[in-house]
């Protein structure tokens, strides 16, 4: 007797969860995995904007296709949206803004962590990951980045450290644990796992086949044995063994050449000592400049993809970040921005040409933030920032509609101090160079007559921000492939997680 | 008439249902992936102790001058520029360091300073420690103080015990993390 409550509400929530998966897939244009019957998933790819919020995504498409176009992330057939909030450390309790680190545990092991954490729980716990599972169960894997390998995104998929900031190439306090409350360190946990450089625990752990991005400055020569003794090509160089310490003379960053050369096997590129370079950077230099030397972020993901493609009978698990997004997003640089959404987003065409192919791919698109506030304001309008004073809040014809404080409209003005130009577009003409302008960065689309020039109070495409840090708001997710219509929700980033478990193991994971 | 239809879907949403939580729903295909060994030629290797940062030179490969701070190249030096290095008659490295590359918020950072006499004899060390991880957690790990993105941070890396009189100095930095 006791029991039955319990049956009754369970199939209560399994009707509203089939009830709910009918409603998004419904909502949803018919997609080739979700007609008929429906195909075996094999394989997942799982792409990721960090910073990109809705509006990056609105911004990129009006840059670069106009306003009727579409990008290819908005071309998939299932649409959704993603809560991203953190928790505090060492409890539950809401932290509203996540960073990159606790956003990346929460879809790589599906628990809520504090910002710094990679693949630990908001107790220091250490948390199983998606790619380590898919890894054990004989799935091929792929972790793909523009930011250095050892930054929170791909870190959160295949290490663990109680501080993102542990990357190596050594340990110290001060970049791997925590402090207390009263300023001091906290004492080294008993897992020395979880304050081993995470370039350390890439280069030993074998849970990623095949690893791209930037980061060559965290690793050393012994990094580089571990690897090969595992069976993975090292391109480039880690460095000097009889060195002490590596240097910029010392390591040689992979190329794109090598890359080329590269047919199978288990592979290990690193195309830069820090971050990979900005496209829209890399496009100004010249022909000679190492950092032409460069892969493009859907040149990885092709190449990822064909490696990890029939590696493994059972499929493959693959993640694709667009780091710098969001690194320039921080740095309020609208162009450098528009130009890495294009750049991510042809990687998702990349991934998504593929996988109508294979018809056996899951695709899913997403971020893991938003960064910055970014926004599009009407054509010659100004923002806040810009302002001598907020918009009105007046109203003399009823004054019961007064609020508090009363504010004229006259005060709402340029400030010219604040605003002294257009900034961020390229080619202006009439961009200030005043640092402490806060300006929109304006940008022609192809809707605009010709003639119109970036940075021009004629570009039609205006964009500002709020801030240089994260912000809470949801972010736009989209997915094509068979369980795609999953996806179709507005969910928390933690479900991101038990939904690709569920694609590749066909059942929830313990525990959720 | 009605009532086996709702009994079938009751039924069938049960079954769903207890599926779901014994974990049955899988297909077999999909039970078949579950629980695999690790795959031949995967075997991770063993992980070492946390990588330390090198020990300083015991002896300088010439007499420095008096008050002389070099840099020792590494990891990051290409990275960042020092400026206004002096090494203080309270033995301590004091200067001014700014990021040149990937100049998002410094997560971070830390430089080290090993100090000789006036022979090249390593007689202590020092460091300056930064770090503004979690910061943006609410109760988290707030860092107050100067910020070292930007146009970069003041440090002084005090000696910490000197077996000798200081005569120069050789920083380092071991530690660099942007956001």
């Amino acid at each position: 007797m006791r029991s039955r409550p319990t049956k009754i509400l369970t199939v209560l929530a399994v009707t509203g969860a089939l009830a709910a998966a009918a409603t998004a897939t419904a909502n949803s244009a018919p997609q080739q995995g979700d007609q008929g019957k429906k195909p075996e998933i094999r394989n997942v790819i799982y792409l990721l904007g960090d910073g990109m919020g809705r509006t990056h995504v609105t911004a990129g498409r009006e840059r670069f296709y106009g306003a009727d176009g579409k990008l290819n992330m908005e071309r998939l057939p299932s649409y959704g949206a993603v809560a991203t909030s953190a928790v505090e450390k060492g409890s539950d309790h809401p932290a509203l803004v996540t960073d990159s680190a606790s956003a990346a545990t929460a879809w790589s092991s599906g628990v809520k962590t504090y910002n710094a954490a990679i693949g630990v729980d908001s107790y220091e716990k250490k948390l199983p990951t998606l790619m380590e599972q898919a890894k054990k169960s004989g799935f091929a894997t792929g972790n793909v980045s523009t930011a250095e390998i050892t930054d929170a995104t791909p870190a959160a998929q295949m290490s663990h450290a109680l501080l993102r900031g542990c990357q190596g190439p050594v340990y110290s306090d001060a970049a791997c644990l925590p402090k207390k409350d009263d300023g001091s360190y906290e004492d080294k946990p008993a897992d020395k796992t979880l304050i081993t450089p995470i370039a350390q625990q890439i280069a030993r752990n074998g849970t990623a086949d095949v690893i791209f991005g930037g980061g060559l400055a965290r690793f050393a020569p012994d990094d580089q044995k571990a690897l090969q003794a595992q069976g993975y090509q090292v391109l480039g160089s880690f460095g000097d063994v009889a060195l002490p310490a590596q240097t910029a003379e010392s390591q040689k960053s992979a190329t794109k050449a090598d890359l080329d050369k590269v047919k199978s096997g288990k592979v290990v590129g690193l195309f830069n000592r820090g971050n990979m370079t900005v496209e829209k950077s890399k496009a100004e230099l010249p022909a000679d400049a190492p950092q032409k030397q460069e892969p493009t972020l859907a040149e990885l993901t092709r190449k990822s993809i064909s490696l990890l493609d029939g590696r493994s009978k059972k499929g493959f698990v693959l993640q694709v970040e667009g780091a710098l997004i969001d690194k320039r997003s921080h740095a309020n640089d609208a162009a450098q921005t528009l130009g890495e959404i294009k750049a991510f987003d042809d990687a998702v065409k990349a991934a998504t040409d593929f996988a109508k192919k294979d018809g056996h791919t899951l695709v899913v698109v997403t971020a893991d933030h938003e960064c910055a506030g970014f926004n599009i304001i009407e054509k010659g309008t100004f923002t806040n920032a810009e302002a001598a004073a907020p918009p009105a809040n007046n109203d003399s014809g009823n004054t019961a509609n007064n609020s508090v404080p009363a504010r004229s409209s006259s005060a709402n003005v340029k400030d010219p101090a604040r605003s002294s130009g257009i900034v961020n577009g390229t080619g202006s003409g009439s961009g200030s160079g005043d640092a402490k302008n806060f300006g929109p960065a304006t940008f022609r689309t192809p809707d605009d007559p010709a003639g119109v020039k970036d940075g021009s109070e004629d570009a039609s495409l205006w964009l500002t921000y709020l801030s240089g840090n994260h912000t809470g708001a949801d972010v736009p997710i989209y997915a094509y492939g068979p369980g795609s219509g999953a996806f179709a929700a507005s969910q928390d980033n933690t479900e991101l997680y038990t939904k690709m478990y569920r694609s590749l193991f066909g059942n929830a994971p313990r525990g959720h | 008439m009605r009532h086996p239809i709702r009994l079938t879907t009751a039924a069938a949403l049960g079954a769903l249902a207890l599926a779901s939580l014994t974990g049955c729903s899988s297909s077999p295909a999909a039970k078949d992936r579950e629980a695999e060994p690790l795959a031949a030629g995967t075997s991770a290797a063993a992980l070492p102790p946390p990588r330390s940062a090198p020990s300083p030179a015991a002896t300088l490969p010439a007499p420095p001058r008096r008050g002389e701070v070099r840099i020792e190249e590494g990891p990051f030096t290409d990275r960042v520029r020092l400026t206004g290095l002096s090494l203080t008659g309270e033995s301590a490295v004091s200067g001014h360091l700014a990021i040149t590359s990937d100049v998002s918020d410094v997560l971070a950072l830390e430089l080290r300073a090993a100090y000789y006499d006036a022979e090249g004899r390593l007689v202590g060390t020092g460091s300056f420690e930064y770090q503004e991880e979690g910061q943006d957690a609410d109760g988290g790990h707030h860092h107050d103080g100067p910020r070292a993105a930007g146009e970069g941070i003041d440090f002084k890396a005090p000696a910490a015990k000197l077996t000798g009189t200081a005569a120069a100095a050789v920083v380092s930095v071991p530690v660099l993390v942007n956001e």
